[in-house]
């Protein structure tokens, strides 16, 4: 009885290459051209790290690059990792050969607004930059106007961002101890970027840790420029059915909110929606 | 050789002894999107209330080994929300519906089987007798008297065949089945999560927001052949085993140890396709086995001499 539309999910795919960035960050490129075709910028999928049940459940990872080959048939995704557990930690282990399986592509895209003169900034912090690579690859080809303003503790924690060399965008570095880029938080640069729009229209998408995105969310709401978030909230399956992976979305009721599945509704998600 | 997968729960005859298991696999439109879903019996979806309920606050799961700590809160949509909305899709996948409900109290769970009564198209009905995460449903899982004195009151709300679902985090689970058994239940699923707790020590904060959540998982398998096991043997009533299946032998074992059928749960959570991939290893196995019918394995554990 199919009464779904079904496309592959499941994909058992080999790694092909790993390279590393220092202090805990790397980078797996993957052998996934179905990934690589179906995937948009902001989804994600969830990577069951080895075939056994411990690790048990699957880590959510968005896309970072996408990867063609010399005639622009995609071939592949990567992932920028940083190991914080014992997933990332095997995941940082992995080289050529290595198989991972992954669930997705997962979640709702980044859209852009309709209007191509609209400046597209987008506003990462430290591994929340990743799905920012992806978007510049696939909204750089459509002329949009892309602005790219990074932030990280330090340069160690940035290494990543040569990555993005050339990649179509704008890109301005904010590192808190000044070791790259202007010493300050990102939100310093994104208040400067904001007031010198002066009129021109302008949409906000932002990834990082929640304080940063409360942040980003708050003076974009305060400067009437529409803001997007990308949140990344502990999950346990990623699809839509355990119920774990909330955020209070506004609701018309006695609460004035309710618990929205990220995983499903978002995660990219209206920040002026949700309660911070 | 034709293998025959079908069981009977009392009046309840599935097509397959897969079923999933409340709360881990929504109302069966996200598994849909994986494969089809003929290799399972039933869906069970999660659990209804009479009213919607918020769920707990965030964060909500958190993994342990082999296994995982979830304080979800019960959130859905409540019974008007979802018999409009999302019972008609969910009869339409091609499995039975099961609806499980859950109640505030005694009247909650009466009230809920009466009007489930008059819907269409459900198979049965499973009383979630034993969520940790809300104070109410404990006495009902944890003392055979308020059990079996719920149990009865449902079954006089309703002609649909009623799954009672046991809790694991009592002193004798036996005990429980009996008391659901006594008070007319067609059924006795088992297990529930058990309570269990997980601390962030740097941070000194629990890794859920409620403090104490439900662990489930192959964590939880042995815990729950055993309790499986005890029911099995305290009641005349068929069992269905729920609690860390993830395998086609997990499922085995569990019918061997007297099950009638299983539910899938957290396995779901990292193989959204685990019915179809287990479907197809209970297949291997039985012609490996020579088993032509899979009901004819349940409860033939030996009695040592
Ligand atoms: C949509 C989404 C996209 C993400 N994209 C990336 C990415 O591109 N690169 C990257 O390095 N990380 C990303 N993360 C975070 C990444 O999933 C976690 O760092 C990772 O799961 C940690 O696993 P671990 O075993 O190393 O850590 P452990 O602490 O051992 O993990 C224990 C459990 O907690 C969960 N968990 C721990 N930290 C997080 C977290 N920050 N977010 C969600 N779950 C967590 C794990 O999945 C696991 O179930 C993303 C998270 C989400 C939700
Ligand atoms: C995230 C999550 C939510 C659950 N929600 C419910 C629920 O709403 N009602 C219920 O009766 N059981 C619920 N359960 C319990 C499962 O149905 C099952 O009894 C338990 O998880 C053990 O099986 P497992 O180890 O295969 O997951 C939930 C379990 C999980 C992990
Ligand atoms: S992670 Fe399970 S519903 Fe979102």
């Amino acid at each position: 009885m199919p009464t779904t539309e079904r496309i592959k999910l499941l994909h058992d795919v080999a790694v092909t290459r790993r390279t590393d960035f220092g202090h805990g960050y790397f980078e797996l490129y993957l052998d996934a051209p179905e990934l690589a075709r179906e995937m948009s910028a902001g989804q994600f999928f969830n990577i069951r790290v080895r075939s056994e049940l411990f690790p048990l459940l699957r880590r959510p990872f968005s896309s970072f690059d996408l990867l063609k080959d010399a005639r622009g048939k995609p071939v592949g995704v990567s992932i920028l990792g940083h190991t914080v557990g014992q997933g990332t930690r095997m995941l940082a282990g992995m080289g050529e050969g290595d198989r991972i399986h992954l669930n997705g592509p997962l979640g709702h895209p980044f859209e852009l607004p309709e209007n191509p003169d609209t400046r597209i900034l987008m506003v990462g912090g430290g591994i929340g930059l990743a799905p920012f690579l992806h978007s510049i690859r696939q909204w750089a080809p459509e002329k949009r106007d892309l602005m790219l303003l990074a932030g990280g503790r330090s340069q160690r924690d940035l290494g990543f961002m040569k990555r993005f060399a050339n990649s179509g965008a704008n890109i301005l570095i904010a590192s808190e101890d000044g070791s790259v880029g202007v010493k300050g938080r990102v939100t310093v640069l994104l208040e400067a970027e904001l007031k010198a729009l002066k009129g021109k229209p302008a949409m906000v998408f932002t990834c990082g840790p929640w304080a940063m995105m409360d942040a980003v969310a708050q003076i974009c709401l305060q400067a009437g420029v529409p803001s997007y978030a990308s949140l990344e909230s502990i999950m346990a399956c990623g699809y839509g059915v355990c119920n774990g992976c909330v955020a209070k979305v506004k609701e018309d009721n006695e609460h004035g909110f309710r618990y929205a599945k990220t995983c499903v509704e978002g995660t990219v998600m209206d920040c002026s929606r949700l309660i911070w | 050789m034709a293998l025959d997968f079908s069981v009977k729960l009392g009046p309840l005859e599935l097509s397959t002894p897969l079923m999933t298991a409340s709360g881990c696999s929504g109302y069966g439109k996200e598994l849909d999107r994986y494969h089809d879903l003929a290799c399972y019996g039933a869906l069970v979806g999660k659990s209804i209330s009479r009213k919607p309920r918020l769920g707990n606050d965030y964060p909500r799961t958190a993994e342990t080994a082999a296994g995982m700590i979830n304080a979800i809160g019960l959130q859905n949509e409540g019974f008007d929300a979802f018999v409009k909305n999302t019972l008609p899709k969910m009869r339409g996948f091609g499995p039975k519906a099961v609806v499980n409900v859950v109640g505030h109290d005694f009247d909650e769970y009466v009230w809920l089987c009466e009007r489930f009564d008059a819907e269409e198209g459900i198979a049965a009905l499973e009383l979630n007798l034993s969520c940790p995460n809300v104070a109410e449903g404990l006495q009902f899982s944890s003392e055979p008297g308020p059990c079996e004195k719920l149990v009865a009151a449902c079954r006089k709300a309703t002609q649909l065949p009623i799954i009672a679902k046991l809790s694991p985090n009592v002193a004798n689970i036996a005990s429980i089945a009996k008391a659901a058994e006594a008070g007319g239940a067609d059924a006795v699923s088992a297990i529930n999560t058990l309570v269990g707790m997980a601390v962030n020590w740097r941070r000194k904060e629990p890794l859920v927001a409620n403090y104490t959540g439900g662990l489930s998982g192959p964590a939880v398998k042995p815990v729950a052949l055993r309790c499986v096991w005890q029911a099995a043997n305290a009641v005349k009533i068929p069992v269905i085993a729920i609690g860390g299946i993830s395998n086609a032998d997990d499922v085995l074992e569990f019918m061997v140890a007297g099950a009638s059928a299983v539910q899938l749960g957290t396995i779901l959570f990292v193989e959204p396709d685990a019915g179809q991939t287990i479907y197809n290893g209970l297949k291997e196995r039985m012609l490996d086995a020579g088993v032509k019918r899979i009901a004819d394995i349940v409860g033939t554990l030996k009695q040592r001499a």
